[in-house]
């Protein structure tokens, strides 16, 4: 089922093209990536999406509704980038008032904001008003907000931005679990969080889609192997690889990078693998990881430098 | 493409509850309610200590007729029960003041923001319109209102007319005064859907008064049919509403709800183009 659907989308501020003439769909399910340069239109996108922005051109249906349209009340919720929740008023009563504006009574609401505020670890800090939490306690009761009610899509902008390790841990947690009820989009510059969490990524740059692809098409999984070594690699090291059967090529960082992407056309992946890690151990080169497939962040880069 | 919701107003209730709450509990209805509860107390003090009476008297009738007029002192204060029209005529000067503080804040400071950013994937942007616009009409209304039936008891007590006018007649103002608040509150509707804060939206409000004011005071001297320009604020009908040649009343009243559509209608098309 299509979930949104975007047409020749273009937006411009002040003589800034945000977005370009877009064009993408997205179908229900699973976790989508939103990835993109500084200035890419992600957020553009987004507020567009929600309706907090009208398009200069183009067209924009969720649930095949436009934006704004009352048939889309409670049927998808968003993290909103850098939005603040009412100062002065507790958490537990700002999530009651919106969930009872999705539908739902008093007591419903009242139960449904304690099922998100336990999910969300936030039980302890609800009566607290938001200018009382820390940064990240704050940013999960943001992201919480978007979990009341039963949403189909949620759009999360930078769920984990200037959150600590720990915290970033539990919000990806969260969004794993909810990722498996219903269709998530997270913006993020982190691609090692858009690898873990997601299934299929749209990149964007400067207003335009570059790629609306699966993971698995976007890593090449079946095409490369990619190492980090313990040590930054000897030079003779792509000499050595390059005389196995099937590699096709050996790219080593710059100097101090201790990452090498080995790409290779053999039938027997597996065996090929078991080839490279005899190599290594006959020249006693440590690893730290070893993974079927190139990194997101080499695809994407690549995916911009040939856009 | 079909829409499975509409229009709820369901939703503009529970926008509304919420924002008089928000408004009764924390500073920004305190800004409103502790002056207008303040300016009342004083008032209804003065009237209960028999103002209103004195007013009928030929000695107050005279003051009012050179206030106003003399017909116009004549038809509120002895046709009519004076404190009744004591208090209407206070409202209708002080309410446009009143209004400005009360419905500075009805979109701007919640769009400037972005907190209308978690409202929007739940409600329309009408009903946060409808739902903003109602919570000041309440607020200011009910207070109004507060201050007319305390003013309706005082009149009971001593004023020399039928009880049955006297009810008759605080009914008819009030429902006018309702009627104007809500005329007053689409010129700051109007304002708050153009600009990003409160306190931006109260000053552009002065500045509209002060330059209305002037540039009609200048440009009559010149063109006297330009006193026209002076009804672009919504208040100047208060002279009309109190004016009583025949038809005058009448006159202002059709103005009230051309009003409202205006300037409602304006504010609504500011704020369904408004970047959120």
């Amino acid at each position: 089922m299509v979930m949104i659907e975007i047409s020749a989308l273009s937006k411009h501020y002040a003589g800034v093209t945000a977005l370009d003439g877009l064009d993408l769909s997205i179908n229900a399910g699973g976790t989508i990536g939103l990835v993109g340069p500084n200035g890419a239109g992600k957020t553009t996108l987004y507020s567009l999406l929600a309706g907090y922005l009208r398009p200069d051109s183009g067209s924009v249906k969720v649930f095949d509704l436009p934006p704004g349209d009352p048939g889309l009340c409670g049927r998808f919720s968003i993290l909103p980038q850098d939005a603040p929740l009412r100062k002065s008023v507790s958490v537990r009563r700002q999530f009651v008032f919106l969930a009872r504006l999705q539908g739902m009574n008093r007591k419903q609401a009242e139960q449904d904001v304690e099922r998100v505020l336990d999910a969300t670890g936030l039980t302890g800090v609800a009566g607290r008003a938001p200018e009382q939490l820390s940064h990240g306690l704050f940013k999960r009761a943001a992201i919480a907000q978007a979990l009341l009610g039963e949403p189909e899509l949620v759009l999360l902008d930078e769920p984990t931005a200037g959150l600590d390790p720990v915290a970033t841990r539990e919000i990806h947690g969260l969004i794993r679990a909810q990722g498996q009820h219903r269709t998530i989009i997270i913006s993020s510059h982190n691609l090692d969080e858009i690898q873990d969490l997601c299934q299929s990524i749209v990149l964007l740059d400067k207003g335009k889609l570059v790629r609306h692809a699966s993971l698995d098409e976007l890593v090449e999984r079946l095409q490369y192997l990619t190492l980090t070594l313990s040590a930054p690699p000897v030079t003779e090291l792509a000499t050595w690889l390059t005389e196995l059967n099937g590699v096709v090529n050996v790219h080593l960082g710059t100097s101090g990078d201790r990452r090498v992407v080995i790409e290779f056309d053999a039938e027997n992946a597996d065996a090929f693998q078991i080839q490279v890690l005899e190599l290594l151990s006959r020249h006693s080169i440590g690893i730290e990881n070893f993974s079927r497939g190139k990194d997101l962040a080499d695809s994407v880069v690549d995916m911009m430098a040939n856009n | 493409m079909t829409s499975t919701g509409s229009f709820s107003l369901r939703r503009v209730l529970i926008l509304c509850q919420n924002d008089l709450w928000h408004s009764l509990s924390g500073r920004k209805g305190l800004f409103f309610l502790i002056p207008y509860a303040l300016f009342w107390y004083l008032i209804l003090n003065k009237l209960a200590a028999g103002a209103a009476a004195w007013l009928q008297q030929p000695a107050g009738l005279t003051m009012a007729g050179w206030m106003f007029s003399p017909e116009m002192a004549m038809s509120l204060f002895r046709n009519h029960p004076p404190t009744l029209s004591a208090f209407y005529l206070v409202a209708l000067f002080v309410l446009p003041g009143f209004c400005m503080l009360a419905g500075c804040n009805q979109l701007a400071g919640d769009a400037g923001r972005g907190y209308f950013r978690f409202l929007l994937s739940r409600c329309t942007r009408t009903e946060i319109f409808f739902g903003r616009m109602l919570t000041p009409f309440l607020l200011t209304g009910l207070a109004t209102l507060i201050a007319g039936i305390l003013s309706t008891w005082i009149a009971l007590q001593t004023d020399n007319h039928e009880t049955a006018e006297i009810i008759a007649y605080a009914l008819h103002i009030n429902l006018i005064l309702l009627l104007y608040i809500l005329t007053l509150l689409s010129l700051m509707t109007l304002l708050s859907a153009r600009f990003k804060s409160a306190g931006a939206t109260l000053f552009s409000a002065f500045m509209l008064v002060v330059l209305v004011k002037t540039g009609s005071f200048i440009l009559k001297s010149q063109w006297p049919e330009l006193t026209v320009l002076d009804y672009l604020l919504p208040g100047h009908v208060a002279g009309l509403l109190v004016n009583p040649e025949p038809g005058m009343e009448l006159l202002g009243l059709g103005l009230l709800p051309i009003y409202v559509l205006s300037y409602g209608s304006l504010a609504w098309l500011l704020f369904s183009r408004r970047s959120l």
